[in-house]
């Protein structure tokens, strides 16, 4: 546990907390100053964005043809900021989560990062290049993967699609091959690859999806929802490959999820974002400090021990034989808890759990939300 | 079609409650979609005027040819390719291809009412909304233009209204007949654009069998199709004596009758395949 | 933010890579084409038997104009010969155009609308070009049989001087009209960046497009006019045939043959400009 963890209130939350709050701070999280702590020469970072927004103007549709007539001449928009004012710098070679809630503006993040959409206002670069200005070049070194949708050619072969990639970047034969290898060997796609993509599993078109956004040899690979649907099997095997590319290869990744073991698979590092806002940047780890998550007690007793009160512990509703109770001081151990019991109360066992990031993230949004 | 729908099907097979349901549910569908019927009707005006334009053109300077005169053919492109043959009845043949491929027709057959029966009211609800906000609008503003003929007489009228009643049903038979086919022979791709060749020429929707030549003119005069279009409009303006049209609207009943039985024989047919095969 | 020429993506990493080659990839093109070719050839016999069945469609609607034309001798001035090569004309070249861009653009609305547009601007792709040519369409056989059988039957009643001045018009006419096509098509797919539903359009372009094979002389003077400018479907067919056969031609006059081989590329031109504006909203404000 971190040495020192002031507790966070709720209204604290909607604060951004950017990474320098944190008591862990990683060398990425400050790219911008050239003295690191490990004394590195430190690069410019791979993805630099600064106080980026997305204001979307969502059409009003009165509906009908002439209401469409009517929109299409004089639009009646209301705004929809789904991006406000994020920032973040990412390293070459960093592997990063972007985790958030449906609507949250990841999508529309990462859709800017690629060169899909163009920022309303903040300034984004992507290997140094504004990717909306220089979308071309910009897609030439980034691989991207959105789980809901396919870049192979449903009715062909897999090896067809492959094959459009190298007409698609360019690739020469001899760079293409050796790139279909070591794909074809990485994920095991030798069973399957002469068979047309509308017959594979969705866990093999997940792994053909990934080798095919990877067969250029991408600086950055971007994954949105990469393993939504699969089985855990699959899942597993996606992770177990994402981390792989990223440690070998230096290949950098970001990607996002609902899934917060794809995060501490893959990812040492997430970005949180709620509302369109930055919530949290950091390591994995000093995710719970940071939002103050508290752990939780449960004890069993042989016989009912009656009303008990524990000093440093707020008693959750229970009642019997098990007693929950939540710890708000992270310094205390097991023994303490156990040593602060009224003497001779019945105690058959103790437990004490620690949250679990899925749990953390949970409170927080229900916090939120209420 | 939607759940509620179903909610009033009666269990008995010919029972017209769930038919009315359907037909007013699909009626309410299309009235929400206001784009497309003005589309609708916009594609509408465009055809009659096209049609306008072609017979003011060829009859530029002519009386009369084969004894009709251009004000009867300006009638005939108004009222014939509104009422008559306005609307784009192949695409049922698609509708049935898909449920066919798809297996939709296995579970159509749990249903209280028969599937044709389901299609025919489906299409009819529309139809009507069609003629009330497409058709009537289209003829009153072009008529307004270029003059409409009256019915020849109150009695060729009252014949008329049969025979548009007549018309969409053999249009709807002859849409099924070919959409059940399409289990049999073809795809159903295919079969929609034959129906759609031969009701093209053969109805007289764009010209009338007066001008064919006179062989194709007298095969034309004896298939269903003429009853789309040309039938009921050589009534309208009165070409024949209210008895002979009165036998000439009996026949096209003949036709309606006999689609109706191969109908029934190719769907009880199909029906039997789809259960054996296990939908 | 780093500046581009100092510290290019290469240098970051110290990779050394060889630069992409500039320019217009074709040979991605005509490997899409091949692909899609090889897609729909899966199912030869329905795709000849969509060609024949979709011609016996047409035929009807074409025979019913030859009745016309052989009891009234004539439509508009237009003899059958004439309206034959018209109307083989306007098949022909709405066919060329509509292989790029019809069946592509159609759905145009739905690829916007489930993101599978925004996942061909990830990839280093002119997205028209990739729409147009992985989308090529092979159904348009029986238009390309009728429209030549047509124009032949046309041709061979009519005294035309086949020499290389007319052969090389006729084919920039073709041409022409094809680029019309597909830049009608064009724009209306980019409607579907601005108007999320475009799918209706369609069927307004046939209503008007079925106006344009008959010779537009025939219509009243404001349509003409409509026809001849903001809806320029005179130039489909009606003009180019006119000036090939030596018909005059309503409103245009001398500026006929000029306009008949300009209209495909100048609106091949606003088309583009229009689809790039459409593309930038889509960018800046959709989503």
């Amino acid at each position: 546990m971190p040495a020192a963890s002031p507790a966070i209130g709720q209204a604290d939350l909607i604060r951004p907390v950017r990474a320098r709050d944190s008591p862990v701070t990683p060398l990425s999280q400050n790219p911008h100053r050239g003295d690191g702590p490990k004394g590195i020469l430190l690069m410019p970072p791979i993805i630099d964005a600064r106080t980026v927004s997305k204001v979307f103007r969502q059409r009003q549709s009165t509906g009908g043809f002439s209401g469409a007539l009517r929109g299409f001449f004089a639009p009646v928009t209301k705004e929809v900021r789904a991006v406000e004012e994020i920032s973040f710098a990412i390293e070459a070679g960093e592997a990063v989560g972007y985790l958030g809630p449906n609507g949250a503006g990841k999508s529309t993040m990462i859709k800017m990062m690629t060169g899909i959409l163009a920022p309303s206002s903040g300034s984004l670069s992507v290997l140094g290049r504004r990717p909306i200005e220089e979308r071309i070049a910009n897609a030439r070194e980034i691989g991207v993967v959105f789980g809901q949708r396919s870049q192979l050619w449903w009715d062909l072969p897999l090896n067809d699609s492959f094959d459009l990639a190298r007409h698609i970047y360019r690739l020469p034969e001899a760079q293409f091959k050796a790139s279909r290898a070591e794909m074809v060997a990485m994920l095991s796609l030798e069973s399957f690859i002469d068979r047309p993509v509308r017959q594979l599993s969705l866990g093999q078109r997940m792994r053909a999806e990934i080798a095919m956004a990877l067969l250029h040899a991408p600086k950055i690979l971007f994954l949105d929802e990469p393993t939504i649907g699969l089985d855990v099997v699959a899942k597993d095997v996606v992770r177990k490959f994402l981390a792989r590319i990223n440690r070998e290869r230096a290949t950098t990744i970001i990607l996002t999820t609902h899934d917060l073991q794809d995060i501490e698979e893959i990812c040492p590092r997430l970005i949180m974002v709620d509302d369109g806002r930055l919530l949290f940047d950091g390591p994995l780890p000093a995710l719970r400090t940071t939002f103050g998550a508290r752990r939780r007690l449960t004890l069993d007793f042989s016989a009912d021990p009656g009303e008990l009160i524990l000093d440093g512990a707020r008693p959750l509703p229970s009642e019997g034989l098990r007693r929950d109770f939540e710890i708000a001081d992270d310094e205390r151990s097991l023994i303490d808890l156990i040593r602060a019991l009224p003497a001779g109360a019945p105690l058959s066992d103790a437990r004490l759990h620690e949250p679990g990031i899925e749990e953390v993230i949970r409170t927080h949004y229900q916090g939120r939300s209420a | 079609m939607s759940a509620p729908a179903l909610k009033f099907a009666a269990f008995h097979p010919l029972a017209l409650r769930p038919l009315a349901a359907f037909a007013t549910a699909a009626a309410r569908q299309q009235a929400t979609h206001r784009s497309e019927l003005l589309a609708m009707a916009f594609g509408a005006f465009m055809d009659v005027f096209a049609r306008i334009s072609i017979w003011k053109a060829v009859y530029a300077g002519r009386e009369d040819m084969a004894g009709i005169s251009l004000a009867e053919m300006i009638t005939y492109a108004l009222v014939g390719s509104t009422f008559l043959s306005s609307w784009d009845a192949a695409l049922i043949v698609r509708e049935i291809g898909a449920a066919i491929r798809s297996g939709q027709i296995g579970a159509t057959l749990m249903r209280p009412v028969s599937f044709p029966g389901m299609l025919f009211a489906e299409q009819l609800g529309p139809r009507l909304l069609q003629f009330a906000v497409v058709c009537l609008p289209v003829i009153a503003i072009l008529a307004s233009v270029y003059g409409i003929q009256p019915p020849a007489s109150p009695g060729h009228f009252l014949l008329f209204v049969a025979h548009v009643a007549l018309s969409t049903t053999l249009l709807f038979l002859i849409a099924i007949f070919f959409g059940l086919l399409s289990f049999w022979v073809l795809e159903a791709h295919s079969l929609e654009w034959f129906m759609r060749g031969l009701t093209a020429l053969l109805s007289g929707g764009l010209v009338p069998l007066w001008f064919f030549p006179p062989a194709l003119g007298a095969f034309a005069h004896a298939l269903p199709f003429a009853w789309i279009t040309y039938y009921p409009m050589a009534c309208y303006l009165g070409r024949a004596d209210l008895f002979t049209s009165t036998l000439l609207f009996a026949a096209g009943v003949g036709w309606a009758l006999v689609l109706g039985a191969c109908i029934a024989v190719l769907w009880r047919l199909t029906t039997r395949r789809v259960t054996v095969q296990g939908g | 933010m780093v500046g581009r020429e100092d510290a290019t993506s290469d240098s970051m990493t110290g990779e050394v890579r060889a630069p992409a080659p500039p320019g217009i990839n074709l040979a991605l093109y005509w490997h899409l084409m091949r692909l899609r070719a090889r897609t729909r050839l899966q199912y030869r016999a329905s795709l000849v038997l969509a060609w024949i069945s979709q011609g016996f469609g047409y035929a009807g609607t074409f025979a019913s104009i030859w009745v016309i034309l052989n009891r009234f001798g004539g439509l508009g001035g237009w003899s059958w010969p004439e309206m034959a090569f018209l109307l083989g004309f306007h098949t022909f070249a709405y066919a060329i155009g509509a292989v790029f861009t019809f069946t592509q653009f159609r759905g145009m609305d739905a690829m916007v609308r489930e993101g599978e547009f925004d996942m061909l601007l990830v990839r280093p792709v002119n997205p028209w070009s990739f729409i147009v040519f992985s989308g090529v369409d092979l159904q348009y056989g029986s238009h390309f049989v009728l429209g030549a059988g047509l124009m032949i039957t046309g041709a061979a009643a009519l005294p035309l001087a086949w020499d290389a001045g007319l052969m090389l018009r006729f084919l920039a006419s073709l041409l022409s009209a094809a680029l019309l096509t597909g830049a009608m098509f064009t724009i209306i797919g980019a409607f579907a960046f601005v108007l999320g539903r475009s799918r209706y359009v369609f069927g307004l372009y046939f209503d008007l497009w079925e106006l344009s094979r008959y010779p537009i002389g025939i219509y009243t003077a404001p349509l003409q006019i409509i026809l001849f400018t903001v809806l320029p479907f005179a130039y489909m067919s009606f003009v180019p045939v006119s000036v090939m056969i030596g018909k005059p031609v309503p409103l245009l006059g001398g500026a006929a043959p000029v306009l008949a081989l300009a209209a495909g590329p100048i609106l091949a031109l606003m088309a583009a400009l229009f689809w790039r504006a459409c593309l930038r909203r889509h960018q800046d404000i959709g989503g």
